[in-house]
């Protein structure tokens, strides 16, 4: 346990002087390591993939996986310990140019601190998956991205559900006696149905009012109305028109009748595996933080995925002690197949 | 036993046939219901051990002794079925195990004659099934193939495979209903057919009495021995025809492996075998489909599984058609249907449709989530 929550914390400064917080759990690796860099929504914090990489590397491990994948994440713009190394009119300059600008300046800082040449797995939730989609639409030619996951991000329904974010926002708490009661708030209004993410999540949102000694939430989500809209047009067209070198999968909670017409289209024509979790899961409440909801049902499916897409640098060593792909090691495999039917390479 | 009562040429001799082998009196006039009802029962009472020398006859065990009954009774659910009104849940169990008693009988590769009208995807639309049968005529005078996906995201998937079905066992040489990769216990889980069952009948009786069913699908047909049928695609563990009919087809569709892809794979732009992005089975190139029909003789490989916006769409030149059956899918697509027609001398013809008015039908209204950023 103490070994998985060895991160290393860097704070990344851009040609602005704007800082940002960032965090690495390193990769366990033979050859070519895997990591995740994660984007976060709004409101959030990189703590919201806390339990989430827990459990990557836990069953990364259990399952004898070949290689531990990292996780990288950060504090975006105006959110948790970014927004506090920086000054009110930077931290809510939001909009999703700028967040895709500051994406890509971290990556590529991001890239170049590491001794070797990763896969990276793109992975954001909500607004981070509309931003990484659009980074990776307009950045296809970026050699270490072999995938790109996104969490409940549905350009139609977000676009939707906006007008209800201000009811959402009128109805916080401005602020909290504890960290505790912050935690609880959260769990009872079953914004968040997991306590022991709730638990890593929650307090890196708040700040100690040293006049009041109360908690208050870092980020003022109202001053981030402005941008909402922008954030998610587009988001499904780029996602499917993302070429298919990149494997892509979407992850959702609820029933599939979320996605919109051109996310049916693309799941319709096979451009991207789509999973989702209702039903599947018995007893478990699943909302819109998938990954604080179900943590270890969603590594399991992370680690299938890049299992899937990349066999040569991550795949199980036991083959016989699992039931389901059984070691089938799909890029030999179809190498093996493509010549049994004499395909030219 | 074929329940067609209609006076085609083929059933006629069919017909022949059981009077013939069972040596009963009966005159040719087909539309002598009791004489041919009487001959049945004897076959059923009096000569259990010897039908099998008889496939034909063997084919369905009625669940009742009279087939004249159970023809009324098909009709009456066919009828009741065909105003969207589903059917109780004593009487899908028992459509379910006459249909069993039919699909098991057939072949995993199940030829088909033509001519014949060949189907993509339906998904629960059934108003715009209605509207199929009205564009490809009705059912038994046009034959068809379906090639699966008759549950899942539509508003009546229960409608619409319980009518499927019920057509199936009433016309059994007329229809052919193929399995998709959403004729699934897994799939229909997450996609909205299980939770429509529960919805309609107060539990998941019924969807485990139609998913039970799905495992007797044929997974593949071949039309005149020149176009194969099937809802997916190619696999790479499948070279012939033949080792389609060696598969074990009575199971839940696997996770991978030849059936798995049979019911999952694309046609691709790219050549060879791939790595499909949909999580389960392959894609395949131009050069796969050019080796497959040659290898097995095949003028046309004929598929669904993906929607094209006109309904159709040729892929890898004319090797490869993709048919959607479901227009505006999921009510928001804004795509045409189409089916194919193919005749006595294997002339092609696309049938193009647009949605059906469907006056009373709920509108799409999605709920939206209190929080998303």
């Amino acid at each position: 346990m103490s070994d998985d929550l060895d991160i290393t914390m860097s704070i990344y400064k851009d040609s602005n002087n704007y800082k940002f917080q960032t965090f690495f759990k390193v990769p366990s690796f033979d050859s070519t390591p895997i990591i995740f860099v994660a984007h976060h929504g709004a409101g959030s914090t990189h703590a919201t993939f806390d339990n989430l990489s827990l459990k990557l590397s836990h069953n990364a491990q259990s399952l004898n996986y070949s290689s531990t994948p990292g996780f990288f994440s950060f504090d975006i713009r105006g959110h948790g310990m970014t927004n506090l190394l920086n000054d009110n009119t930077s931290n809510y300059t939001l909009s999703i140019d700028q967040l895709i600008e500051d994406f890509k300046f971290v990556l590529s800082h991001f890239l170049q601190s590491l001794p070797y040449n990763p896969i990276i797995i793109l992975l954001g939730h909500s607004l981070g998956g509309s931003v990484l989609t659009k980074f990776l639409y307009n950045n296809q030619s970026i050699n270490n991205i072999h995938g790109l996951i996104i969490i409940d991000t549905v350009e139609e329904i977000a676009i939707n559900s906006l007008n209800l974010m201000n009811n959402y926002i009128l109805k916080l708490p401005k602020s909290f006696n504890s960290s505790i009661d912050a935690i609880n708030y959260f769990t009872s209004s079953n914004l968040i149905n997991n306590k022991s993410s709730a638990l890593l999540s929650i307090p890196s949102l708040l700040k100690k009012d040293p006049l009041s000694n109360n908690y208050k939430f870092i980020t003022d989500l109202s001053l981030t109305k402005p941008f909402w809209f922008n954030w998610f047009i587009n988001s499904s067209e780029s996602f499917i028109k993302i070429s298919n070198k990149f494997p892509k999968l979407l992850i959702l909670a609820n029933n599939d009748n979320y996605l919109d017409k051109f996310l049916i289209i693309g799941q319709m024509n096979g451009s991207y595996q789509l999973k989702i979790f209702n039903n599947l899961i018995e007893s478990s409440k699943i909302g819109h933080f998938i990954h604080e909801d179900i943590p270890n049902n969603l590594s399991i499916t992370l680690l299938d995925f890049i299992e899937r897409n990349n066999y040569k640098n991550f795949h199980k060593l036991n083959k016989n002690n699992e039931i389901g792909n059984n070691g089938i090691n799909e890029n030999d495999l179809i190498l093996k197949l493509n010549k049994k039917w004499n395909v030219q390479q | 036993m074929d329940l067609d009562s209609d006076i085609q040429m083929e059933d006629a001799n069919d017909l022949q046939q059981i009077n013939n082998n069972t040596e009963t009196n009966t005159n040719n006039n087909q539309s002598d219901e009791p004489e041919l009802t009487k001959s049945i029962t004897n076959i059923n009472n009096d000569d259990e051990t010897n039908t099998t020398t008889n496939s034909f006859v063997t084919e369905v065990q009625i669940s009742t002794t009279n087939p004249k009954t159970q023809i009324n009774t098909l009709d009456g659910w066919i009828e009741q079925l065909s105003k969207c009104e589903p059917l109780s849940e004593d009487s899908v169990k028992e459509l379910c195990n006459m249909a069993i008693e039919v699909l098991k009988n057939e072949q995993n590769v199940q030829p088909v004659e033509v001519p014949v009208t060949i189907c993509g995807d339906i998904h629960g639309q059934f108003h715009d099934l209605m509207e199929l049968f009205k564009i490809g005529g009705p059912c038994p005078d046009t034959n068809y193939l379906f090639m699966g996906d008759y549950v899942d995201r539509g508003y009546y998937s229960v409608e619409t495979v319980s009518y499927l079905v019920a057509m199936k066992v009433r016309y059994p040489k007329r229809i052919t209903i193929l399995r998709g990769n959403h004729e699934s216990r897994q799939i229909t889980q997450v996609y909205g057919f299980y939770d429509e069952c529960f919805r309609k009948y107060g539990s998941s009786n019924v969807w485990k009495i139609f998913t039970d069913l799905f495992d007797y699908f044929p997974i593949t047909a071949l039309v005149d021995n020149s176009i194969f049928c099937l809802h997916g695609g190619l696999s790479p563990m499948i070279e012939t025809i033949d080792q389609v009919r060696e598969l074990n087809r009575f199971q839940e569709v696997p996770h991978e492996g030849p059936m798995c892809d049979l019911l999952w794979s694309d046609p691709d732009d790219r050549g060879g075998w791939g790595i499909s992005p949909r999580g389960a089975g392959f894609t395949f190139g131009q050069d796969i489909s050019e080796q497959f029909n040659h290898t097995n003789n095949l003028s046309l490989t004929a598929r669904a599984h993906q929607l094209v916006m006109e309904g159709y769409s040729w892929t890898h030149q004319d090797l490869v058609v993709t048919i959607f059956s479901a227009p505006n899918y999921c009510y928001r697509c804004g795509n045409q249907a189409a089916i194919m027609e193919v005749d006595e001398n294997h002339n092609r013809d696309f049938l193009q449709y647009d949605p059906s008015i469907r006056p009373g039908e709920p509108t799409v209204s999605r709920k939206t989530p209190d929080y998303f950023l």
